[in-house]
């Protein structure tokens, strides 16, 4: 898959700028004196429309359509990073401390090429969650479950 | 890590957990009070010297757990639906009263979903210019106020807050108009007012004090009813022109609605105990704040009322609702 | 001249070998929790600061002071070894201070991180010892005109840190003052993109917009090169810290400038080390003969604003301490502490407390001593974190990153906005975004609206006054110098770029 970098970052600010305008039409602009909430964000909102026309002009211009393109080879080690952040978001309040450190470790274990073994990722992950576990709900007191 | 060890023994002293296990007890060994503002605030400072007194009244572990955002909303919605075994409590401040007329999409409604336990503290705010202004009372501001209704500002620590309502409790009750100046915070306000940027404030009391003494500012008023033991020459802003004139900062502590009896009456009688004792007014001065003395049903009036005043001042100010 | 009474007082206060003691566990354990990736100088001042509650006030003030000094440098020790900036001064600290670990050279940039911390730091420490009570006059007299003002100019100044192409940093810096407009409209309380969504009222922490940004997206930069099973296979020896150290004594000009321009930002009340430290930054690109070194690797731009950046702090006391505006989110942590010791900010503190002032003074001057002796020997064990093997490293950090992000507000939500910002931060390097410009963004952008809007209510609309008031007036001259200046500059460049071509063509 390969995309032209100044088409889709013309595209990206595009769609934020008249998000920004969109949501900014809801509120109160003001007058000079007496700004309303709308006002600034509605200002971001136009530069950024702006700022997109200059990438999209790019994107036309553009001598070398080759040159400037992305290509992503792989999404795994980005979707797997991921999962394991919001696996670890979705659990912690389920399943307390000690298993959503297990949960992120095994998880995020998938996302390189080079991976852990099954046994040293098993010593990792109860290494770790015997670490944060003595150190951020018994000696720290943040106000986390550490099990369920 | 030995420095870790000397480190965390002291720091379980200060919260109180080496609190000695004492005769009266509700079934609970742990209180966790949720404070609604970031730590080192003053709320999160009154609980943490409240923690371990009450700790020790109660024979039990009190810890401090910071839930900040929005106003003070989202750590009272957290107490407002937690466990009701008197296990979780919830110390804020007057946000937690103005709120409810500020704000028409509370998760929580203030009244039902809490139980009220005590009147921990209070601030008297004081109503001060910048020593340029040619008003030497409250009467003279006004006065001032009249002729010139464009001239003057009044700045405040952000939109609903106590110190921005006492201004517009002052502004409803005596007719005048101030365009208000909402900043973030209550300091960056004070500094413009030193500066003369901005000509009035009401701002707590013990931040007003040393600029008055150093006669960086002009005190005309205090916003309480009565005359503060400290200042006794300076008279109240009702005796000084606005009659029935009432408004302060206060701190209270509160469960999720439906306490046991038996959590009450045990949380009743420590507070009553701790509010009185020595110990807490050499804190609270050092604190600049003055204990509170309105325990169980007679707070609970108290928030009755302070809901409703607010109610009344932020609809006759038209603050913005969202 | 009462500069040495003050200092001896300052410094009978701390040095006493209980209060020294203090300091050291302060520092030792700000140090061991800060340097937790994504655990920022905030995070750890809040987990420790019930610690300090037992203690006598004196005391407790010095182990804030360690613990202060700790963890900022713990959280630079990481910022420059795995790219996690925990605090907004450091990541500009990144920028080139990363490179240069992944260069093998993380030793170096550690040390002079630190030394040039501590260099800018003591020299501030004597300013505020002289200047103090002049400063805090002078503070008074910015108000919102002036702030939009100084605002406008550090942004400009600032615009030199896009690396490459300008219109994506300007496009940056847009997106940042997007996310900064996300919460509780100041002014009139509206909520502004929140959706109904309490957790978002408050707006969105610079923690977890860099986390994102910048952490998150280099793992998986990472895991996304093939064979590479370790990022650094050298280590850090004796012989490299007294080379580290020489390298230094070539630093003085990018040191003293970073501290002219901390000092300058910090002493002003409620600006903050932050913006002095990106236009520290560009001050260096801008004075460098050559400018495409940095975002390589260059030295100054790790020197240049960690001097800033201390240098701000030590100077942002004065406004603290004496008007109670604190320059930023640690340093109003840092005043609330000194309230639970009884001490309330005003203009007489530094008359009427002197042991306090001057030994809070003193103590932190000493624990960003006690600071330098402690991490000076084990910066060879810090850079070997390096030379783990990345597939046990990154959980790791990930992990941290959660429970740092968690930390900040107690929250599980900030952990689900954490994994979303590291897509769009993933998706905006893949299309070579710089990251910098969008923190400024952040920072400065909430503030620009709140002294714009003010300073038209109270001026009731007439932009005359930002001309018309001698110090705004001033600051936006200066402005238009830098635009001036850079507009010059790249027509001279490109020029000379020009010619060198036509030259080559001709061989």
């Amino acid at each position: 898959m390969s995309l032209s970098k100044p088409l889709l970052s013309g595209l990206i600010f595009l769609s934020l700028g008249g998000f920004m305008i969109a949501h900014a039409t809801g509120l109160r602009l003001g007058t000079v004196s007496a700004m309303g909430p709308g006002f600034f964000p509605m200002v971001i909102g136009i530069l950024m429309c702006l700022v997109s026309a200059v990438f999209l002009g790019q994107a036309c211009t553009s001598k070398h359509p080759a040159v400037g393109t992305i290509s992503v080879a792989s999404v795994r080690p980005l979707l797997l990073v991921i999962t394991a952040l919001g696996a670890f978001a979705i659990s912690i309040d389920k399943f307390g401390l000690i298993l959503s450190t297990v949960l992120l470790v095994t998880i995020s274990r998938f996302a390189g090429d080079e991976r852990l073994g099954w046994l040293p990722t098993a010593v990792l992950a109860a290494v770790l969650s015997a670490f944060v576990g003595y150190l951020f709900w018994y000696v720290l007191k943040l106000p986390l479950q550490l099990w369920p | 890590m030995n420095g870790f060890k000397t480190l965390a023994a002291t720091g379980l002293l200060a919260l109180g957990l080496a609190a000695s296990a004492q005769a009266q007890s509700y079934p609970v060994d742990q209180i966790h009070i949720t404070v609604p503002f970031p730590a080192g605030g003053t709320t999160d400072i009154l609980a943490r010297e409240l923690a371990g007194p009450l700790g020790e009244e109660l024979g039990a572990t009190v810890i401090v757990e910071n839930r900040p955002g929005a106003g003070g909303t989202v750590g009272s919605n957290y107490v407002a639906h937690a466990n009701a075994d008197g296990s979780q409590l919830l110390l804020t401040a007057t946000h937690h009263v103005i709120n409810p007329g500020l704000r028409d999409n509370l998760p929580y409604d203030t009244m039902e979903d809490f139980s009220e336990v005590a009147l921990i503290a209070l601030v008297p705010n004081a109503l001060v210019v910048h020593p340029d202004v040619p008003a030497n009372s409250v009467a003279e501001l006004i006065e001032l106020a009249k002729e010139d209704p464009d001239g003057l500002n009044f700045g405040s620590s952000g939109v609903g807050g106590s110190n921005h309502l006492s201004g517009e409790l002052f502004k409803s009750m005596t007719g005048i108009d101030m365009l208000h100046v909402p900043y973030p915070g209550a300091a960056p306000a004070m500094t413009d007012l030193l500066g003369g940027h901005i000509p009035v404030m009401f701002d707590s009391l013990p931040t007003v004090v040393p600029h008055v003494q150093s006669g960086k500012l002009r005190i005309l008023g205090v916003t309480t009813a009565e005359r503060v033991s400290s200042l006794p020459d300076v008279p109240t802003i009702a005796e000084a022109g606005v009659p029935g004139y009432a408004a302060a900062s206060w701190f209270g502590l509160y469960g999720p609605a439906g306490l046991p009896e038996d959590a009450r009456t045990s949380l009743d009688a420590a507070l009553t105990k701790l509010l009185g004792s020595e110990e807490i007014a050499t804190t609270f001065k050092k604190l600049n704040v003055e204990p509170g003395e309105l325990v169980g049903s007679d707070f609970e009036t108290f928030v009755a009322d302070e809901i409703e005043k607010w109610q009344g001042v932020v609809k006759s100010a038209g603050v913005e609702l969202q | 001249m009462d500069l040495f009474a003050n200092l001896s007082l300052g410094f009978s206060v701390a040095l006493s070998p209980a209060n020294l003691l203090y300091c050291l566990v302060g520092v030792t354990v700000g140090t061991l929790i800060g340097v937790l990736p994504g655990i920022g100088p905030m995070a750890t001042i809040a987990i420790l600061l019930p610690v300090t509650f037992g203690l006598d006030p004196v005391a407790a003030l010095i182990m804030l002071a360690g613990i202060y000094y700790g963890s900022m440098y713990g959280s630079a020790i990481t910022s420059i070894l795995l790219n996690t900036p925990g605090h907004a001064a450091s990541a500009v600290v990144c920028l080139d201070g990363y490179p240069l670990a992944r260069n093998g050279q993380g030793g170096l940039a550690l040390v002079i991180s630190a030394l040039s911390s501590f260099v800018g730091g003591s020299l501030a420490i004597i300013l505020v010892m002289t200047f103090a009570p002049m400063v805090a006059e002078f503070g008074l007299r910015f108000s919102s005109p002036e702030y939009f003002s100084m605002l406008i100019l550090g942004l400009t100044a600032a615009a030199g840190l896009s690396q490459g192409s300008f219109i994506k940093g300007i496009a940056m810096v847009l997106l940042g003052l997007g996310i900064g407009t996300v919460g509780t409209d100041l002014t009139s309380g509206v909520q502004r993109f929140t959706f109904d969504n309490w957790n978002l009222a408050d707006g969105i922490n610079f923690v977890i917009l860099a986390m994102g940004f910048f952490a998150v997206t280099e793992i998986v930069f990472n895991l996304e090169q093939k064979g590479r099973s370790t990022l650094v296979h050298t280590r850090f020896a004796m012989a490299d810290l007294t080379a580290a150290v020489r390298s230094f004594a070539r630093m003085w000009g990018a040191v003293l400038r970073g501290f002219g321009i901390g000092f300058t930002f910090g002493a002003l009340p409620g600006s903050g080390p932050t913006i002095a430290t990106f236009v520290a930054y560009s001050a260096e690109k801008s004075v460098a003969r050559d400018s495409s070194r940095f975002g390589k690797g260059a030295l100054e731009g790790v020197a240049g604003p960690e001097s800033a950046n201390n240098s701000a702090s030590i100077a942002g006391l004065i406004p603290t301490l004496t008007l109670g505006v604190p320059g930023d989110a640690i340093m109003a942590m840092m005043l609330g502490a000194l309230l639970i010791f009884g001490i309330t900010p005003g203009p007489g503190v530094i008359v009427d407390e002197p042991e306090l002032f001057w030994g809070l003074v003193a103590s932190l001057w000493i624990g960003n001593v006690l600071l330098l002796a402690l991490n000076i020997p084990l910066i060879g064990v810090w850079a070997r974190v390096l030379t783990i093997p990345y597939k046990l490293l990154y959980p790791s950090i990930l992990l941290f990153i959660c429970i740092g992000v968690f930390s900040i507000n107690n929250r599980t939500f900030d952990i689900g906005l954490l994994a979303l910002f590291s897509v769009v931060g993933y998706v905006l390097a893949k299309l070579d975004f710089p990251a910098a410009p969008v923190l400024l963004g952040l920072i400065l952008g909430p503030m620009i609206e709140d002294h714009l809007r003010r300073a038209l209510l109270m001026g009731r609309g007439d932009f005359s006054m930002f001309f018309t008031r001698p110090i705004s007036a001033i600051l936006l001259l200066a402005t238009l110098g830098i635009v001036i200046y850079v507009i010059v500059s790249t027509i001279q460049q490109a020029r000379q770029a020009r010619a060198r071509d036509e030259t080559e063509v001709r061989q």
